[in-house]
Parts: structure tokens; sequence; C-alpha cells
């Protein structure tokens, strides 16, 4: 798991308990056998979940503060299939597949699998079969959620209200996107420069060591003076200061001292006026992330397996 | 807590919210209401 999981939806979801939410962490086993996912192989998904669950616990989710579920959970009901057809029967073909997460590639029929036009119409039906008020994800899932809403008003059911979050941006500099995953030019940039899995080098993990961390943000793109398409500034604004109050630039006293930034708008202006090194910010950053970190690390500590397990896998995929 | 204070919480870092105003009648009207995050497992 990378940080623009467990610390964005991470922070968020804390967020909504907070203001009063019962909330439900969905474990999407069958979505991620249908999305070929650890080699479509179930009991690697269901091992990835639990390693979830786990982290999302040591961030400060633990069960009794949300509810964690499997799609398995409520996919053993025959109302949720009966839900799925009738999303089904209200969109066309073409509009289900433009919900689906599974883009960005030039395909041919050929190659496509009939399962994956499954999955945005289980997605929407597993909002209603859980009697959701409202559906949170990252802007990439926006459109399964339209999907879900006009479904909702064409079969008379409670529409979901639909929150969605920033993507955070990988580590690396930021692609010019080809309008692959998204019409909208904004959003389709937000998505191909998303952190993800499959670029190693664009992602801090969860789990990763206090070296790792230092390793990686010391190699990051961090133009100097520029805020827009910065992944460290990015990282400072929806991954650090939705988790601490303030971030401390510790510095030497040649070079003005030690300096703590008490929101990330304060952080912005004086790295924009150049009176925040790029290399002092990364400093800072590093010690933040460690510190945000340090519960991860120290539960797999004491409880490697499944940490261990998915380490296994990743080597021999 | 109060009202606005709950909204201004799940608003909060979001890129968007479809729609506030049903937000905000959700939450004049339950006290409880039930959210969800679906995640993918992909390690």
């Amino acid at each position: 798991m990378h940080v623009g999981i467990g610390l964005v939806p991470g922070s968020k979801i804390k967020d909504m308990i907070e203001a009063g939410f019962e909330f439900i962490v969905f474990l999407a086993d069958w979505h991620s056998w249908i999305n070929n996912k650890l080699g479509g192989q179930m009991e690697n998904i269901r091992t990835c979940g639990e390693y979830f669950k786990e982290c999302f616990t040591a961030l400060g989710i633990p069960p009794g503060r949300a509810q964690y579920l499997w799609t398995s959970d409520i996919a053993k009901d025959i109302e949720y299939w009966e839900k799925v057809i009738r999303i089904a029967k209200t969109a066309s073909l073409q509009r289900t597949w433009r919900a689906l997460p599974i883009m960005g590639r030039e395909m041919s029929l050929t190659d496509m699998e009939t399962a994956w036009v499954y999955y945005p119409c289980m997605q929407a039906a597993d909002i209603f079969q859980m009697e959701l008020d409202v559906a949170c994800a990252g802007m990439d899932q926006r459109k399964a959620h339209m999907l879900a809403r006009d479904a909702a008003e064409k079969l008379d059911w409670r529409k979901p209200v639909c929150v969605h979050t920033p993507l955070l941006m990988g580590l690396q500099r930021p692609e010019t996107g080809e309008g692959q995953f998204d019409e909208d030019t904004r959003i389709n940039l937000q998505i191909s420069s998303k952190m993800s899995k499959s670029v190693p080098t664009s992602c801090i993990f969860v789990h990763d060591s206090p070296e790792t961390i230092e390793k990686k943000i010391e190699a990051a793109y961090c133009p100097p003076k520029q805020a827009i398409g910065n992944p460290i500034l990015e990282l400072a604004k929806h991954a650090v200061f939705t988790e601490k109050k303030s971030l401390e630039i510790p510095r030497p006293a040649k070079y003005g001292g030690t300096e703590t930034f008490g929101s990330y708008k304060e952080l912005e202006e004086a790295y924009v006026k150049g009176k925040l090194h790029p290399l002092d910010l990364k400093n800072g950053m590093v010690e933040a992330l460690t510190e945000i970190l340090k519960p991860v690390r120290e539960h797999f500590r004491n409880h490697p397996r499944n940490l261990k397990r998915m380490m296994e896998l990743e080597i021999t995929r | 807590m109060d009202l606005e204070k709950r909204i201004s919480l799940t608003l909060r870092n979001t890129a968007e919210t479809v729609t506030r105003e049903e937000l905000r009648v959700l939450l004049e009207t339950r006290t409880r209401p039930k959210a969800y995050w679906g995640f993918e497992s992909s390690g």
C-alpha cells in the first residue's frame, strides 16, 4: 500500500468518522479478481486485503472505528446479483465501458474480457446493497459513481452523495497525458501522473523503512520555486498536512535555522518565493513521513506475516 | 459536533463532492449516515 492510499483515503476516512459517519472499509476481493490483480488468484487477493486492513488499523482506523467488509460477504446474497443486473439494464455498454477502471490502453475486442463489464455494475451495486448514503473514492473512480447515481434515478433508489479526493502524484516528473483516461485534460493529467505501484520509483509505501523513505524523497522531482506539478509539495499538502497540524523544516543555523509551517498555504508561499530550498523541504518531508508511518512499521515488526507474504508475491510475479 | 463543523470535516482536502447540497441535507437529517470506500487488493 502506497501513501496515495494509506494517507489520502486514510485521513479522509478518519475525518468522516469524526464527523459522525458509520464507515465501511470495503475490501473488493471479487473486483480485484475481475481486474486480474495479483495474478487473479483469490488466495493472494485475500492476503493483500488482510495486509490492507492491518495498514489502515495501524494508521488509526481499527475495526471498531470502521467496519471491514469484503465483496465476498455481500456477494453471497442473491439480491446483490439482482441489483448488478438491474443496474446493467439501465446503462448502455458504451457507458459502462467508459466507467471501467481498466482503461488507458487501446485494445481490440479480442483482448478484452467480458468479465470487465461487470466491474462498474458491481461497484454501483455495492453502494445500494450496503445501503450507503455516501460513496468515497479517488477522482479516477468518479465515472462509476456517476453510473450509480444515474442508475439510482432510473430505478428510484436512494442516490448516493459522492465524495472524491485528489490523486496523489507520483514522485517522478509528471507525464503529459494523452487523453486516454478522461476527456477532461486536468483529470487525465492527474490520473496519468498518479502514484502507482506499477511504477515503483513513483511510490512511498506505508511500510517503507526510514532509509527507504529518505532515498526515495531525495531522488524525487522537486522543481525550485514551483508548486504546480511538484510531487513533494503535493505530498506535503495531501499526505502530511492532512495528518499533522504543522511541518517542521530542520535547517542549519547558517541557512536560517529550523522553521515550522503551520499550514500548507504558508509552506507553499515560502517555497514559491524561494525562501525554502528544495533540499530543506525534502529533509522536512522525510522526517514528517517517517513519523506518520511509524505505527505501520511497528505493527509489521511485531506481525510480519502478511507483509512478508505480500513481498514474496511481488518477487514471484 | 455542530453541522457546519461536520460539513467542513467531510469536505476538507477533497477534489469534488456530488453534490454539496445533498451532503448538507444528509447531515442535517441524519446523525449517523453510512459511508464507504472500496479498495482493490493490489499490494
